[in-house]
C-alpha cells in the first residue's frame, strides 16, 4: 500500500494535476513572447511535456507503490535518496514560494490594494495547510468540487464574451516567425507542465497504478487544451494587448458587457483564482513535506507543515523586491533552474532503473493491466 | 407459606415506598387464599385486568403454569419470577405483578397499555403528497409501522436496552444483504459503547454516535416518517429506533441528503429535479447571500450595476453603521425572532408577525437604523434556510452564516473564497460511518449522481448508491422505461 | 481533539486582530465619489486638466421634500503636469474617495486631441480600476469641461445620455481598447467618435435647461494627433468599411420622376483583399448591405421589381461614390491609414508587408483602391406606391 495510508482515487489525482494546470494559467501571460501565437506555442509544449511526464510515470510505475525518492534510495542508496529528498523539497518549496509571491500580487492589484500583504499570505496558507494537514485524500476531494468550479466559470465566460470575439486578431499567422513560438514553447513545458513532475511523489497513492500512464496524459492533454482555449479566447477579445498585459485573464474578463448589465464580472475571476491558487500551493507544501520527512526521518510528515508554512511566508516576501522580478524570473530563469528537478533526475533514474533491469513491476501490458 | 408472601410484600413495599403510582391490591380468592396484586395502574389495561383476577380467583386451579386450558393463561400470560429486581422492573413497565400465598411470585404480562397517542402526520416534516403516518413514541408501534411495509423475513430488527435508570429499549433496523455489513457491524458497537444514565431522546445516541462531534453539520439523519425510513432501508442504510422518541436515526448521511425530502420521489421527475435545485440554490444562498451582500458592497462596489449602485448609496446615505455591523445586527435579530416564533403559542403568533414585520422591517428603516436593501436580503436569507427540507442540516448552515459574514466584512470576495474552501475542506474530511460526507460528488460516482442533483425517474434508477452492499447493487432491471405502444 | 484546542487560541487571537485593526480595503459606499465620466483638456500652459461628474445618491430616508433643482450630478475640476497629478489634485477637492470604476465615458477636448493622446493611453491602461470598455469621444470643437457640465435631464446623469446617444447611433462604439489596439497595430491609426456641444440660441428662454449635445462625425488621427474630421457621409463609409454599421440611412433620387427614397441599412459588412503585383499595392473592397425603403418622396411603384432594382442599382452607386471619396480623402488630406489597409496588408500578404511597412505611410498614399457594392432591398415597407398619389401619377 505505499508509504502512506491514504490512496487518492484515480479521479480525485486527476482532478488535483488538472486544476494545479490550469491554475496556473491565470497568472502569467504563457507564452507572451509569441504574441497572438501563443497558441501554437501551447500545443507544442503540450505534446513536449509528453516526454517529460513519460519519464516519471514509467519510473513510478516501475516500482509500485514508491514514490520517486523511494525508488532514488532503492537505486542509488540511502545518502543519495536523502540528497534528493533534500533538492525536491527545496524546488517545491520554492514553487510553492513563488506561486505565493505571484498570487499575493494579484490579490493586491486588484482586490484589495490596501490591505497588507502579510494579511493575505497568512490568510491564505492557512487554509492551505489546514487542506495539507489533513491529506491528501481530502485535497483530492477539495479539488474535484474546484475543478466543477473552474470548468463552470470558464463556461460561462465564453458564452459572455462570444459576441466580443474578432478573429482578425488572431489573424497573420506566424508572423514573427517560429523563433517566438519556440521559446513560448520551452517556457510553457517548463512551467506548468514540468511542475507535475511534483506529483510524482503522489503518484504512488493512487488506487490504480497500472492506468497511471492513460491518467497522466489525459491530464496533460486536458490541461494544455484548456489553457489553450483560455489563451485563444484572451487574444480573440483583446487583440495584441493579450499578451502586454500582465494578468491577461482578469483584464479579458473587465471586457465583458452583455445587455448592459452584465458588466464587472471580473470579481468572480478572482474566487476562481483563489480556489485554483490554493490547490497548487497545497500540493506544493504537501510535496516539500513530504520530502522533508524523507530527508530527517520522521513518522509523519505532518510537524513539518507549519514551520515550512511559516517559512513560505516569510520567503516570499523578501524574495523577489517587486512583482516585475517575480514575473521575470518565472518566465525566463525557471525553465532552465528546473532542467534538473524536472527532467535530469528523474531521467537519470528511469535509464538505471531500464538498464540495469531493476524494478518490480513488469512492463505495463498494453492494455493497461 | 403466608410468612413468605408477607416477606415478599414487605420487601417489594420497601423498595416501592414513595412510589404512589403503583397500587398494592389484596384480594381473595374463592379458595379463600390470600392474593397479592402489585401494578402501575396508568400503565395497564385495567378492564382486562379485572376480567383476568376474576379468572385468576376461582378455586382449586393452579393459576401459574402450563396448562393451555389455565384462564389466566389464556388472559394473560402469567409467568413466574424469581428475583425482585426482574419483579420490580416488570411492574415500572406495565406488567402486573401477583403474589400468590405459596410465596411464589409472577407477572401478567399481557395487560400492558402504556398511554400513547395516535399516529398522525408529523408535523415537522409535512408534504403535499404520499403517506401521512409519522411515528410514535412507542417502539413496538414504530417498529409495525415499518414490518407492515416491508414484511419480509430480510428486514432485521436487533433490540437492545442503553440506559441505567431509563433502561432505553433501541432497535437497530436493516435489510440482510441490501445494507453493508460494515456499516450495520459499525452501528453495533457504537451503540454497545454507549454508557450513560439516561435517554430521553434519540437525540442524545446520535451525539454518541456521530463521527465527528465538533461540526456544524449532522451526520446522522433524522426524521418521524415512516415512508422515509423504508426507502433509505431499501437504499441500503441503516436506521435506530429509539423507545419513546418518535424521531428514527438514519446512518450513513452525506450533505445531499439535507436536499432531499421523501415527496421529491412520489412527483414525477420533473417537480422532483426542479425542486432540487431550487434547495440546492437556496442552501447555498443561505449560506452565502449576507456575506456576499456585505462583501460586495464594501470592498467591489464595481460589480453592481451602476443604477442599482446609486440607489443603494442613496438607501445608505442616513445609515450610521457599517454594512458589516448592519448585517450582523439583522441577523441576529433574525434569528432571534424565529426562535420566538417557535415557542408561540398560535393566539399570540399573528400579532408577533406583524411586529416583527412592522417594528424590523418598516419602522427599522424608516428611522434610519437598517437599509432597506438589508431587510430584502436578510428576508431572503431566512426564506431560503427554510427551504431546507433537513431541520438538522438547516441549522448548521444558519449557524455557518455568522463567520462567513465575518470574513466576507473584512476580506471582500477574497474572504468568501476563503471560507468557501475553508468549508470545502471541512466537508472532504468528513465521514459517517465509512462514506465520505461529500459522496458521489467527490469522489465521484456517475450512478450516485442520479439523486444528486437530478432525481432520476424511477424506472432509471438501476443501481443502488454506495453504502449498499457491493453485491447486491442492481435494484431496478433497465428496459422499463415507459414507452407508447409498449406491449 | 486536540489540534482543536492547540489552535482555538491562535484563531480566536487571529479573527480578533482581523476584525480590530483590519478591513484595510473597506470603504462604504456612501463614502465614495461615483464618477460617471471624465472629460480631460489641455490648457495654454500645457498642464491637464481634467473635469469629472459624479452622481448624487438621492437620499431615500429623511428629506424627501423637492429641494427645487433637479441637479442629481455634480462636476470637479483639476489641473496637473501629469495625468496621476491632475486625479490627486482632484481627490483633494473632494470629501469622498474617487471611484472610477463606473465610469464608462471619456471625452477628450479638442485642444488635448490635436497636442496627441499619447500619455493619456498609457494611464488608463495600467489603471486596474479603468475598464478598456470605456468609450472614448472627442469633444469637437469644444472642452471636455463644458461637455461635463451640460445638462440633460432625461437621463439619470448626462454622460449616460451620450453614451446612450453612442449606442443608439448606429454604429459599434469606440472603445479604450480599440484605440490602443489600432495605436499599437502597424498600419493603423485610431479614429474615435466625436461629440458637439449646442449652445442655445441667444435670446430664447430655455429655463433651466441650458446647453445640449449632439453625436458628431468621426475624428481623425495621425500619431496619436488628432488632424481632422470626416463628414457625415464619409463616416458612414468609414463605419461601413470597418464593419461597424449597425444601421445606417442613405437617399437616392428615385428615378425617374422627381423625389427621392431614403433606406436604411441593416447587417452590413465588408471584405477588404489585398493584391501585390510587381511591387504594386491594391485594395479591393466588397461592401455588402441590406436594406429597408423607409420613405418615398418619388412617384415609383416599389412592388416592381425593375424600380426595385433600379434603385438598388443607384444605393450601389452612391455607396461606391462615398467610399472612394472617403479613401481618396483619407489618403490625400489625412495621409493617416485609419481605415486599416496596412493590418490587411499585415494579414494577408506578410512578407510584402514586412518589406514595406516602413514606408508604409507613402506606399498608402499612392495604393490603388477598387470598391464594389451588392446591396439589396429586402424590404420595401408596407406599401408599394406612396399612398396619397393618384392612381395616374404613380410610375407602375
Amino acid at each position: 500500500m505505499g508509504n502512506t495510508t491514504e490512496q487518492v482515487s484515480n479521479t480525485g489525482f486527476g482532478a488535483m494535476m488538472l486544476v494545479f494546470l490550469a491554475g496556473s494559467s491565470m497568472t502569467i501571460p504563457l507564452a507572451s513572447v509569441a504574441g497572438h501565437d501563443a497558441w501554437i506555442s501551447i500545443l507544442i509544449g503540450t505534446v513536449g511535456s509528453f516526454a517529460l511526464a513519460y519519464v516519471y510515470v514509467r519510473v513510478c510505475q516501475l516500482f509500485p507503490g514508491k514514490s520517486l525518492l523511494d525508488i532514488v534510495g532503492v537505486l542509488f542508496g540511502s545518502w543519495a535518496k536523502r540528497v534528493a529528498g533534500l533538492l525536491y523539497a527545496w524546488y517545491s518549496f520554492h514553487l510553492g514560494i513563488l506561486v505565493l509571491r505571484i498570487f499575493v500580487d494579484f490579490i493586491s492589484t486588484v482586490a484589495l490594494p490596501k490591505t497588507p500583504n502579510l494579511v493575505i499570505s497568512i490568510v491564505m496558507m492557512s487554509v492551505v495547510l489546514w487542506a495539507a494537514h489533513a491529506g491528501i485524500e481530502v485535497l483530492a476531494r477539495c479539488s474535484l468540487v474546484v475543478l466543477f468550479f473552474i470548468l463552470a466559470e470558464g463556461a460561462v465566460s465564453m458564452i459572455l464574451m462570444s459576441k466580443d470575439f474578432d478573429f482578425s486578431h488572431m489573424m497573420p499567422i506566424l508572423d514573427r516567425g517560429w523563433g517566438p513560438v519556440m521559446e513560448g514553447a520551452t517556457q510553457i513545458v517548463s512551467f506548468p507542465f514540468g511542475e507535475t513532475v511534483l506529483f510524482a511523489m503522489i503518484l504512488p497513492s493512487i488506487r490504480k497504478i497500472s492506468r497511471a500512464n492513460k491518467l497522466v496524459f489525459a491530464i496533460l492533454l486536458c490541461g494544455g487544451l484548456m489553457m489553450l482555449v483560455v489563451n485563444v479566447r484572451n487574444s480573440l477579445v483583446l487583440g495584441e494587448t493579450a499578451s502586454k498585459m500582465i494578468f491577461t485573464t482578469y483584464t479579458a474578463y473587465q471586457y465583458i458587457s452583455n445587455a448592459d448589465f452584465l458588466e464587472r464580472v471580473e470579481p468572480l475571476a478572482i474566487v476562481t483564482w483563489v480556489m485554483g491558487g490554493f490547490v497548487k500551493s497545497c500540493v506544493c507544501l504537501y510535496v516539500c513535506a513530504q520530502a522533508l520527512a524523507v530527508v530527517l526521518p520522521v513518522k509523519h510528515y505532518r510537524p513539518y507543515l507549519l514551520p515550512l508554512v511559516i517559512l513560505t511566508i516569510e520567503v516570499s516576501f523578501f524574495i523577489y523586491k517587486t512583482g516585475t522580478e517575480s514575473v521575470q524570473f518565472a518566465l525566463w530563469v525557471w525553465p532552465w533552474y528546473s532542467l534538473p528537478f524536472q527532467l535530469l533526475i528523474p531521467l537519470a533514474v528511469l535509464l538505471i532503473a531500464v538498464i540495469f533491469k531493476k524494478g518490480t513491476a513488469a512492463p505495463a501490458a498494453p492494455n493497461g493491466g | 407459606m403466608t410468612g413468605m408472601q408477607e416477606a415478599n410484600r414487605l420487601s417489594l413495599e420497601k423498595e416501592l415506598a414513595n412510589c404512589s403510582d403503583v397500587l398494592f391490591r389484596r384480594l381473595h380468592s374463592a379458595g379463600d387464599s390470600l392474593v397479592w396484586v402489585v401494578y402501575s395502574p396508568g400503565m395497564i389495561d385495567k378492564e382486562l385486568l379485572e376480567k383476568c383476577l376474576l379468572l385468576l380467583l376461582p378455586a382449586g386451579r393452579e393459576p401459574i403454569g402450563e396448562d393451555e386450558d389455565s384462564p389466566v393463561q389464556a388472559a394473560g400470560r402469567m409467568a413466574e419470577v424469581r428475583s425482585q429486581d426482574e419483579l420490580v422492573s416488570g411492574i415500572l413497565s406495565g406488567k402486573v405483578a401477583v403474589l400468590l400465598e405459596d410465596g411464589r411470585q409472577a407477572l401478567i404480562s399481557g395487560l400492558v397499555k402504556l398511554p400513547a397517542r395516535n399516529i398522525q402526520e408529523p408535523e415537522a416534516e409535512p408534504i403535499v403528497r404520499g403517506p401521512r403516518e409519522g411515528f410514535i413514541e412507542q417502539l413496538d408501534t414504530n417498529m409495525s409501522l415499518i414490518r407492515k411495509r416491508l414484511p419480509t423475513s430480510r428486514l432485521k430488527m436487533e433490540t437492545l436496552a442503553i440506559g441505567l435508570y431509563t433502561k432505553t429499549k433501541l432497535a437497530i433496523v436493516y435489510i440482510e444483504g441490501v445494507a453493508a455489513e460494515g456499516v450495520v457491524q459499525e452501528v453495533r458497537s457504537r451503540l454497545a459503547d454507549i454508557d450513560i444514565d439516561g435517554i430521553v431522546d434519540s437525540g442524545y445516541i446520535e451525539e454518541f454516535i456521530e463521527d465527528v462531534p465538533f461540526t456544524p453539520f449532522p451526520q446522522v439523519q433524522h426524521t418521524e416518517r415512516p415512508d422515509f425510513v423504508t426507502a433509505a432501508l431499501l437504499d441500503g442504510n441503516v436506521a435506530i429506533m429509539t423507545d419513546g422518541s418518535p424521531g428514527v436515526l438514519i446512518v450513513p448521511m452525506t450533505l445531499w441528503s439535507a436536499v432531499q425530502s421523501g415527496e421529491d420521489y412520489y412527483d414525477r421527475f420533473f417537480h422532483g429535479t426542479f425542486v432540487r435545485w431550487i434547495r440546492l440554490l437556496f442552501m447555498a444562498l443561505a449560506l452565502f447571500l449576507p456575506a456576499t451582500y456585505v462583501a460586495i458592497s464594501t470592498y467591489h462596489p464595481e460589480m453592481i450595476p451602476t443604477n442599482l449602485l446609486v440607489s443603494l448609496a442613496g438607501a445608505r446615505e442616513a445609515i450610521p453603521f457599517p454594512a458589516l455591523v448592519e448585517a450582523l445586527l439583522m441577523e441576529l435579530t433574525f434569528e432571534a425572532l424565529r426562535e420566538a416564533g417557535i415557542r408561540l403559542p398560535k393566539q399570540v403568533g399573528s400579532a408577533v408577525s406583524i411586529v416583527g414585520a412592522l417594528v424590523i422591517g418598516q419602522a427599522a428603516v424608516d428611522a434610519g437604523i437598517v437599509s432597506a436593501p438589508m431587510v430584502i436580503v436578510v428576508s431572503i436569507t431566512g426564506i431560503a434556510s427554510f427551504t431546507i427540507p433537513r431541520f438538522n442540516m438547516a441549522l448548521g448552515i444558519r449557524v455557518l452564516r455568522f463567520p462567513m459574514i465575518l470574513l466576507g466584512g473584512t476580506l471582500g470576495l477574497f474572504g468568501i473564497s476563503i471560507g468557501f474552501l475553508g468549508l470545502l475542506i471541512h466537508l472532504s474530511s468528513l465521514r459517517s460511518f465509512g462514506t465520505a460526507y461529500l459522496a458521489p460528488v467527490s469522489p465521484l460516482s456517475l450512478s450516485g449522481l442520479k439523486d444528486v442533483f437530478i432525481r432520476a425517474p424511477h424506472w432509471a434508477k438501476s443501481k443502488r448508491p454506495a453504502p449498499s452492499n457491493r453485491r447486491n447493487r442492481i435494484r431496478v432491471p433497465g428496459g422499463q422505461k415507459p414507452s407508447p405502444n409498449r406491449s | 481533539m486536540f489540534m482543536l484546542r492547540r489552535c482555538l487560541l491562535p484563531v480566536m487571537l487571529g479573527i480578533a486582530a482581523l476584525l480590530s485593526a483590519g478591513c484595510w480595503d473597506r470603504s462604504e459606499i456612501n463614502d465614495l465619489a461615483l464618477v460617471m465620466a471624465t472629460g480631460l483638456d489641455m490648457e495654454e500652459d500645457g498642464a491637464y486638466r481634467a473635469t469629472a461628474q459624479f452622481v448624487i445618491p438621492v437620499r431615500q430616508i429623511g428629506a424627501t421634500s423637492a429641494n427645487g433643482s433637479n441637479h442629481n450630478f455634480m462636476t470637479e475640476s483639476a489641473t496637473g503636469r501629469t495625468l496621476k497629478e491632475t486625479t490627486q489634485n482632484m481627490q483633494y477637492k473632494l470629501s469622498r474617495t474617487l471611484f472610477v470604476s463606473h465610469r464608462r465615458l471619456l471625452v477628450i477636448g479638442e485642444n488635448l486631441a490635436r497636442h496627441g493622446i499619447r500619455d493619456l493611453l498609457d494611464y488608463f491602461s495600467r489603471s486596474p480600476t479603468t475598464r478598456l470598455r470605456t468609450y472614448v469621444l472627442v469633444v469637437k470643437g469644444g472642452k471636455g469641461e463644458d461637455l461635463m457640465k451640460a445638462e440633460y435631464p432625461l437621463e439619470f446623469v448626462p454622460s449616460e445620455a451620450i453614451r446612450e446617444m453612442e449606442n443608439l447611433g448606429g454604429t459599434v462604439p469606440i472603445t479604450l481598447l480599440d484605440v490602443i489596439n489600432a495605436a499599437s497595430a502597424e498600419g493603423m491609426s485610431p479614429v474615435m467618435y466625436s461629440v458637439e456641444l449646442l449652445r442655445p440660441k441667444q435670446g430664447s428662454r430655455n429655463g433651466g435647461n441650458t446647453s445640449k449635445f449632439r453625436t458628431a462625425q468621426i475624428a481623425v488621427f495621425d500619431n496619436l494627433k488628432l488632424i481632422g474630421y470626416l463628414d457625415e457621409r464619409q463616416s458612414q463609409a468609414y463605419s461601413w468599411l470597418t464593419g461597424r454599421l449597425k444601421s445606417g440611412l442613405l437617399a437616392v433620387p428615385s428615378v425617374p420622376g422627381p423625389g427621392r427614397i431614403a433606406l436604411s441599412l441593416l447587417h452590413t459588412n465588408s471584405r477588404i483583399d489585398s493584391f501585390v503585383r510587381d511591387g504594386e499595392i491594391s485594395f479591393h473592397v466588397h461592401l455588402t448591405g441590406k436594406g429597408t425603403v423607409e420613405e418615398n418622396t418619388g412617384r415609383l411603384d416599389l412592388t416592381n421589381p425593375v424600380h426595385v432594382n433600379k434603385i438598388e442599382e443607384l444605393a450601389a452607386e452612391s455607396i461606391k461614390d462615398n467610399m472612394l471619396d472617403l479613401v481618396k480623402e483619407v489618403q490625400e488630406k489625412y495621409g493617416s491609414d485609419i481605415l486599416g489597409f496596412g493590418n490587411i496588408l499585415h494579414r494577408q500578404h506578410n512578407k510584402a508587408w514586412q518589406a514595406c511597412k516602413d514606408n508604409w505611410k507613402q506606399l498608402f498614399k499612392e495604393a490603388d483602391v477598387r470598391v464594389d457594392v451588392d446591396l439589396v432591398i429586402e424590404k420595401i415597407g408596407m406599401t408599394g406606391p406612396p399612398l396619397q398619389l393618384k392612381e395616374k401619377e404613380i410610375i407602375k
